[in-house]
């Protein structure tokens, strides 16, 4: 295709047009970002599942808001006829193919993670061992923010071929864990029993869920696992110290002896 | 039965004003779908008119006084209880009579400030039953086998007035409980009685595993109740003449005219919907909206009708903020608990004695806990707001 057919397939532009143009993509960009801003603004007023619905309507939303823009955009630059359509998504996919590969892969990434939902906003995820809030999911990555507070931007290409992890999955049940290592002599039922009261005692419980509370012998002692489900998903870390806190108590009560494991210095240390 | 024949204060009315029913027969007044659009709509055009644009009240705020506490206690003085006795004596006749083997126990949940506690407390006098008194909190924490103290295999009739007083959410707060439940769901303790505020019941149903079906609770007060109580209450220390008028709408909210009340008001029944049935709360609201004119303050024993203005009720003790966890778990182990002292606090909630008490005081200068014996409880005027705010947080909440 040589540049006079390239040409012919634009509009001629006028003032008009251009004005047009422009207020689509100010609208548009003015909405996403009104809708970026209220909706977290509206989610914090919120708990559960209400919260985390209006938190993975953003996504959505601004992708449904880019393919109208770009709906009423392109009519008004070319001539809508098929050919022309064809040679326009022809160049620009070429363009896309060669020269921004990988950008184009994160777009099409980020749309198939609005459709898949792998992860929302307000889950929480691992990928690539980063684990944290989702608090953003961009066009072309999605931020997280972990325990640290740190943020963290990674990709949406990582959905092509890194397992996601998704600890709560658009709901507010959130399972949480807390292990503690017993030295092996002890009673093991009752210390079962006092780890299952340990959680039902718990501010953070959340009683529509069920607690578990799983034993593991070890060569070491015995490995105690709580397994019970804080209200909301942000409460997690205050939950596991509250039951850590509170079971080692307990325990130091029974006269039980935690595990210990003794430190031996590497070999190249050994004289 | 032995009920002393000068107790009985129940009225002639056509439906019980006192009445026991079991947990899944309570009926709390609701919102009817038609009415909560039309009061969104009403606050929705408020956001866009001024106040004064409204329609002008027959009696301006600032036309009226607030009435005198000692006035307040003649109008709304409060409930006597001895009516929710004899109800609690009905709703237990067939099983004191029969006294069925496959139930040894009846459990009497008591909504929030209903004087559960106190009515069982009177029950068990006029019963001649045993009492059990409540256990220490080192008596809880280390379980200790000498209470209740009742003989076991015994036939005689005992009452635990606060069940919600023998635990707490506490690790090692559990094991009392259980043992003593057990004996008593098995038998093993004869006939007995147990009382438990609403919140400790629904968190010891989950803890405990126990189930609605030998549970009693006094019935929702709707408007129909609300109005039948008020004019009960009014007509105790002021025998007739009173007439309770809205302040915006002129029209009555109560009067001690029987035809008049036949009919209840709207003001009563949205009352009844907003205090979620509670009567004792309802009461504080009513008594919280009564005003009179000015110069009605030396007439109102002369003349022969007495207006009483009904202005707008209150929202009570409001809760600032919506986010702050720490406020939910304090009023949520105060409501589990039914009111706790500030030491035994630390034992069940996540953070220090220092911070428990900046909450408790903040909460206090609010209106929404008070100090009471020792005891920090949720306000009656802060416990609506307490429990939307525990209901925004998805916290266990009670049945009721």
């Amino acid at each position: 295709m040589d540049n006079n057919n390239i040409a012919n397939i634009f509009i001629k532009p006028d003032l008009g047009t251009l004005q047009h143009v422009v207020l689509v993509i100010l609208g548009t960009v003015f909405v996403i970002q009104a809708m970026q801003k209220l909706f977290p603004w509206i989610a914090d007023y919120l708990h559960g599942a209400s919260r985390l619905f209006i938190l993975a309507m953003i996504p959505l939303l601004r992708l449904i808001l880019i393919l109208a823009a770009f709906i009423l955009i392109v009519p008004r630059i070319i001539e809508p006829s098929m050919q022309n359509m064809l040679a326009l998504l022809g160049s620009i996919g070429i363009v896309l193919g060669f020269a921004l590969k990988d950008y184009a892969s994160g777009l099409i990434a980020g749309i198939v993670a609005v459709g898949e939902r792998p992860y929302r906003n307000g889950d929480w995820i691992e990928i690539n061992g980063i684990y944290g809030e989702v608090k953003h999911i961009g066009m072309r990555a999605v931020q997280i923010v972990t325990p640290d507070d740190t943020a963290a931007y990674i990709p949406h290409t990582k959905i092509w071929n890194e397992p996601i992890l998704n600890a709560n999955n658009g709901t507010p049940a959130l399972q949480c864990v807390a292990n503690f290592y017993l030295h092996p002599d002890h009673d093991a039922s009752r210390v079962k029993q006092l780890l299952h009261d340990v959680a039902l005692t718990s501010p953070y419980l959340n009683f529509d869920e069920p607690i578990a509370v799983v034993v593991q012998d070890q060569p070491w002692g015995t490995h105690y696992r709580i397994r019970a489900y804080p209200i909301e998903p942000y409460q997690q870390f205050r939950f596991v110290s509250d039951l850590t806190i509170r079971a080692k108590a307990g325990l130091t009560n029974l006269g039980i002896i935690f595990a210990l494991v003794p430190a031996f210095p590497k070999n190249k240390e050994i004289h | 039965m032995n009920r002393p024949p000068n107790e009985n204060h129940e009225t002639s009315e056509t439906f019980t004003l006192w009445e026991f029913v079991s947990i899944s027969d309570f009926e709390r007044p609701i919102v009817l779908s038609t009415d909560a659009a039309r009061q969104k709509w009403r606050l929705f055009k408020r956001l866009f008119t001024r106040a004064d644009e409204s329609s002008t009240p027959i009696k301006p705020e600032d036309a009226l006084q607030t009435l005198s506490e000692a006035r307040l206690d003649q109008l709304a003085p409060p409930i006597d209880r001895h009516a929710a006795v004899d109800a609690l004596d009905r709703a237990l006749e067939d099983w004191l009579q029969t006294r069925p083997n496959g139930s040894p126990v009846k459990f009497i949940i008591g909504q929030a400030f209903s004087a559960n506690e106190e009515a069982l407390a009177r029950w068990t006098a006029r019963h001649n039953a045993r009492l059990i008194t409540k256990p220490t909190v080192e008596q809880i924490l280390e379980n200790d086998s000498t209470w209740p103290n009742v003989p076991t295999d015994s036939q005689s009739l005992w009452v635990l007035p606060n069940l919600d007083k023998c635990f707490l959410r506490h690790a090692e707060g559990l094991s009392l409980i259980r043992r003593f439940l057990a004996l008593a769901l098995n038998g093993d303790l004869g006939p007995g009685i147990i009382g438990c505020a609403d919140w400790s019941w629904t968190y010891l149903r989950r803890v405990c595993s126990l189930s609605n079906g030998n549970a009693l609770t006094l019935q929702a007060f709707d408007g129909k109740r609300l109005s039948a109580l008020f004019s009960q209450l009014a007509s105790s220390t002021q025998p007739t003449g009173l007439q309770f008028l809205n302040a915006n709408t002129g029209k009555t909210v109560l009067s001690d005219s029987r035809e008049e009340n036949l009919e209840v008001s709207k003001d009563l029944n949205k009352l009844a919907m907003r205090c979620r049935g509670n009567a004792e709360i309802a009461r504080l609201f009513w008594r919280d909206s009564l005003r009179n004119e000015p110069e009605e303050a030396t007439l109102e024993d002369s003349t022969p009708t007495t207006t009483v203005w009904v202005g707008p009720f209150t929202e009570g003790a409001v809760i600032p903020g919506s986010h702050d966890e720490n406020v939910a778990l304090i009023l949520h182990a105060l409501l589990i608990h039914n009111g706790l002292p500030a030491k035994v606090l630390t034992r069940v909630l996540p953070f220090s004695d220092y911070q428990i008490m900046d909450l408790l005081f903040n909460l206090k200068s609010l209106g929404v806990v008070h100090l009471q014996y020792d005891n920090w409880h949720v306000a009656p005027m802060g416990y609506l707001s307490s429990r939307h705010y525990l209901s925004a947080q998805n916290f266990l909440l009670d049945d009721f």
